[in-house]
């Protein structure tokens, strides 16, 4: 079914041209209205702005407004915006270190916490980033070597003096991040981190805590890499 | 911008760059993207970041990344002093801080005082080489700032 916009979204095609993302964000709205059941109408949007605050509002009304699609919007939104939706409220991050680097993840991606047991069983034709398997209970965690992962330039010969202790589960607990040394976890406003503008060459970023200097790492990314 | 002519030989508009020093060398950047100068403090490594970036810095609030200016000249690392300085500048609308030995002074130079710069290096590694002045106290070295990075790796430090 193909009908022309209405009024209004062209009001927001044009409150969007300014910026590519929303751009994008905006067609994918646009075709999933063309082609599915029509949401009533937006009967009324914020006044153009060039100012992203007021675009940000404006793409959140239109999500509370239209009922298409919620998955695939939510995926845009993931991807164009940069802030996911958990972030919206207070999250808590874990905070870590490897190879002396600070990093964290998010406690809403994260499945659990293993000491990491060596030795570690290997197996062949695994990828360069793999350690080998731990039996975590019955299950068997992939160990993931996180400098390999995420620190291709590093002299692994050298990186790999660092003592790895823990495993950060994800992706179902069947994948372990090894870090070397847990530092705790912190309550963050979503201001607090500078996000990504979008995925970019590096799915596992997901932005910057200022404060911190730390980078956040985007769970579904690296989860992402992983199965790749 | 003021404009001169005096019987030196120098013309043209005076320009004036802030230098520095790396390696004994000194050079010379335009001070219009000078936006300021800093003392060193904690430059946080980030992962799979490239080879010339050093990390980022919290400068009130906002991450600045940090290129070591070393690397970058091919020239061999040294540690951080209390005269090493980040310079931060803004260029291709991103603002950065290069990692220095030190930063001298502020200069004038007319823009009939610069020459080009003798054709040696590859044209990979002098692209960002803007043209040499020839001083009392040696040669000042001057730099695009905009040639710095290629383009491709100001997109990629704009991750950060």
């Amino acid at each position: 079914m193909s009908q022309p916009p209405s009024k209004s979204l062209t009001q927001i095609q044009n409150v969007a041209q300014p910026d590519e993302a929303l751009l994008s964000y905006l067609d994918t709205l646009l075709s999933e209205i063309d082609e599915g059941e029509m949401a009533p109408p937006v009967t009324s949007v914020k006044a153009p702005s060039a100012q992203a605050d007021t675009l940000e509002q404006t793409v959140g009304e239109i999500e509370t407004r239209t009922e298409t699609a919620p998955g695939a919007l939510a995926d845009v939104t993931r991807r164009t915006r940069g802030v996911p939706e958990w972030a919206e409220l207070p999250f808590q991050v874990l905070l870590f270190t490897v190879n002396g680097i600070n990093l964290a993840v998010p406690l809403i991606g994260l499945c659990g916490i293993l000491p990491l047991h060596t030795p570690i069983s290997r197996l062949p034709g695994q990828p360069h980033w793999a350690l080998g398997v731990q039996l975590n209970r019955d299950a068997k965690v992939v160990v993931v070597d996180t400098r390999r992962l995420l620190m291709p330039e590093l002299d692994i010969a050298q990186a790999e003096r660092s003592e790895q202790t823990h495993l950060l589960l994800i992706g179902n607990g069947e994948r372990g991040l090894s870090v070397d040394s847990l530092k705790g976890t912190i309550t963050l406003e979503k201001e607090a981190v500078r996000w990504r503008g979008d995925a970019g060459q590096r799915p596992w970023y997901a932005g910057i805590i200022v404060e911190k200097l730390t980078v956040l790492l985007d769970v579904d990314g690296v989860v992402e890499m992983l199965a790749a | 911008m003021a404009y001169t002519d005096d019987e030196e030989g120098g013309s043209g508009p005076l320009i004036q760059f802030v230098t520095f020093v790396l390696m004994d060398e000194v050079y010379g950047i335009n001070v219009m993207q000078v936006q300021e100068v800093l003392r060193v403090t904690e430059i946080a490594p980030v992962p799979g970041a490239p080879a010339y970036v050093l990390g980022i810095i919290n400068l009130r609030g906002n991450v600045v990344t940090v290129i070591d200016t070393r690397k970058r000249f091919g020239l061999p690392p040294s540690e951080v002093d209390d005269s090493s300085r980040i310079i931060v500048i803004e260029s291709e609308n991103q603002v950065v801080g290069i990692l220095v030995d030190a930063v001298a002074e502020v200069v004038e130079l007319q823009e009939g005082d610069i020459d080009a710069a003798p054709n040696v290096g590859t044209e990979d590694s002098s692209r960002y080489i803007q043209g040499v002045a020839t001083r009392e106290d040696g040669l000042l070295i001057l730099v695009d700032l905009n040639k710095l990075l290629t383009d491709e790796e100001w997109q990629e430090i704009n991750m950060y």
